[in-house]
């Protein structure tokens, strides 16, 4: 499936999944973390397809019980006193909390995988190679080493398999040994790829002065338009943020802050900011079905 | 030759591991020999310190011979290198694995739970504990409690928040072979500035150890007092304690 927010310029997906990414982290309201964990569940299942929720389900559900069960076992602050464990009570706002805490790291996980999907290391390059060249080229060079290094051994193993000398097949020892065989090789490979990288670039006069680089982003009337929709969101959470509206007490007893008008409106800003690549995307899809229909 | 070599780095291999695990076991063995030592140690001195209600002076010299042994025996458990040692006719702490409690015997103590510093410093104090803070600063009153013998304060104190639904968190450290109480009522320690947490006193007396090694006699009269100013506000300095004694 195509995502359309990916097409908009770097500097509106960087500033999208950095705001919602820093929202998440900081908000232990529950309306808060309801809306993130949904929308970043939903928009990690249509950027990765059926693979993210298979891992949304194993990995990232077991995660959050695991978390939810720990804290009150951990934590004994709260009023509400349900039971006993040892010398020490479990209350409701432990486990409470606990749930939270668990909604906050998968909904963190979950935009992280967002922006994985999202923020390719051309568009990171674009936006920091002036600002930092070299930690941004590295940093693209580090992401990029273990699916590649992984493409690299799989190329090798094939290979040794049409010559017999797989570790599928064989006594342990043999076995063994052609992994080492395959590793040897692997190894090679790699010294051997980065005398050629660091040629390559050389060849291209990397690091020379006045260079420039090519890139094809611009910012168009579209692009000024989500920014501007992006920040008017950030400012509204940012404020709701400092008159508290993103948090919530949770010791020693549960104290959140009613809806008023306000706050309304901040749970509906962040609502609309995590929805907003679901939403584009939504909209594309009905435009697309609409306009073949009528032909 | 590659087959003996490689049969030799094996020998070397198992012989360096069991050679490991030999010495591994004589020094377990002799630590375990050291604990039922020092155990046995304490236990006399606590056996020794019993009678000193009945005759003071008769154990007062037993008292002095088995302080050392005491105090080698705390080395031992702690890396504080400093044993706590009790004022004469005040309980020494016993060592956790001594206490034996006879339910068969009842005995009576008042209780005593009260946070009234914290209505002397209410700037420093956690507003969104504000709640959970009685109007009066008396989280229990004084009140007669039962408990049986060979019981500490810990115990009297768990049994007592338990039964008043009264909020207790408690850790045991393992240095100091006793229980820390954290916060009673949800009012945990630091929660009016650094210096805050609870402290207990016996009959007049803020006892230098754990409240879980302090076994309780009939008629004791124990208090647990928040205090903002490490014991300062609450007459339990221990340094003038100290230099009193």
């Amino acid at each position: 499936m195509k995502d359309i927010f990916s097409t908009y310029h770097p500097i509106i997906n960087f500033t999208y999944f950095a705001a919602v990414i820093l929202f998440s982290m900081f908000s232990m309201n529950p309306v808060f973390l309801g809306i993130s964990a949904v929308a970043s569940f939903a928009y990690s299942v249509w950027l990765n397809g059926k693979g993210a929720f298979k891992f949304n389900v194993m990995f990232i559900m077991p995660m959050m019980v695991t978390v939810a069960i720990l804290n009150p076992l951990f934590s004994h602050g709260g009023v509400t006193i349900l039971g006993y464990i040892g010398n020490n009570p479990i209350t409701k706002e432990s486990i409470l909390y606990g749930v939270a805490t668990g909604f906050m790291l998968a909904s963190v996980i979950l935009w992280f995988s967002c922006y994985n999907a999202v923020m390719t290391s051309d568009k990171f390059i674009y936006l920091f190679g002036r600002i930092m060249p070299a930690m941004s080229l590295l940093f693209s060079m580090v992401l990029r080493f273990v699916p590649r290094f992984k493409a690299q051994i799989r190329q090798i193993s094939n290979a040794q398999k049409c010559v017999g000398r797989d570790v599928s097949s064989g006594t342990y020892l043999q076995r063994a040994r052609c992994g080492i065989k395959i590793l040897s090789v692997m190894v090679t490979w790699a010294l051997e790829n980065s005398i050629e990288t660091a040629d390559s670039m050389r060849a291209r006069g990397y690091g020379l002065k006045g260079r420039t680089s090519f890139s094809i982003y611009r910012m168009d009337s579209r692009d000024k338009g989500m920014l501007a929709l992006i920040t008017l969101c950030i400012m509204l959470l940012a404020a709701g943020a400092a008159a508290g509206w993103n948090s919530m007490q949770y010791f020693p007893s549960l104290k959140g802050m009613e809806a008023t008008g306000f706050g309304i409106l901040v749970y509906t800003a962040y609502f609309f900011l995590c929805t907003l690549p679901l939403m584009l995307d939504l909209k594309e899809t009905i435009k697309w079905k609409l306009l073949s229909s009528k032909i | 030759m590659k087959k003996a070599a490689v049969k030799a780095i094996i020998l070397c291999l198992v012989l360096s591991m069991s050679l490991a695990a030999m010495a591994g076991c004589g020094l377990n063995s002799r630590g375990n020999e050291t604990d039922e030592e020092a155990a046995e140690k304490t236990h006399q001195a606590v056996e020794a310190q019993k009678p000193v209600e009945e005759s003071n002076k008769d154990s007062e010299a037993e008292g002095e011979q088995e302080k050392p042994a005491v105090i080698a025996a705390d080395k031992e458990q702690s890396t504080e290198g400093k044993s706590p040692t009790a004022p004469q006719a005040k309980p020494a702490p016993a060592a956790t694995q001594d206490i034996k409690v006879n339910k068969k015997v009842e005995y009576h103590v008042t209780l005593l739970i009260s946070c009234k510093t914290i209505l002397d410093n209410m700037d420093s104090f956690d507003q969104s504990k504000l709640e959970v803070l009685p109007k009066n600063g008396v989280v229990y009153y004084a009140k007669d409690v039962k408990f049986y013998e060979g019981e500490t304060v810990f115990d009297v104190l768990l049994r007592e928040t338990r039964n008043g639904r009264i909020h207790m968190e408690s850790v045991t450290s393992p240095i100091y072979d006793s229980a820390y109480i954290e916060g009673i009522n949800n009012i945990y320690e630091f929660d009016c500035g650094e210096l805050s947490g609870w402290m207990y006193k016996v009959n007049g007396w803020f006892p230098n150890y754990g409240c879980s090694r302090y076994v309780l006699k009939d008629g004791d009269q124990i208090e647990w007092l928040y205090t903002c100013d490490l014991g300062r506000d609450i007459g339990g300095d221990w340094k003038q304690q100290r230099s009193g004694n």
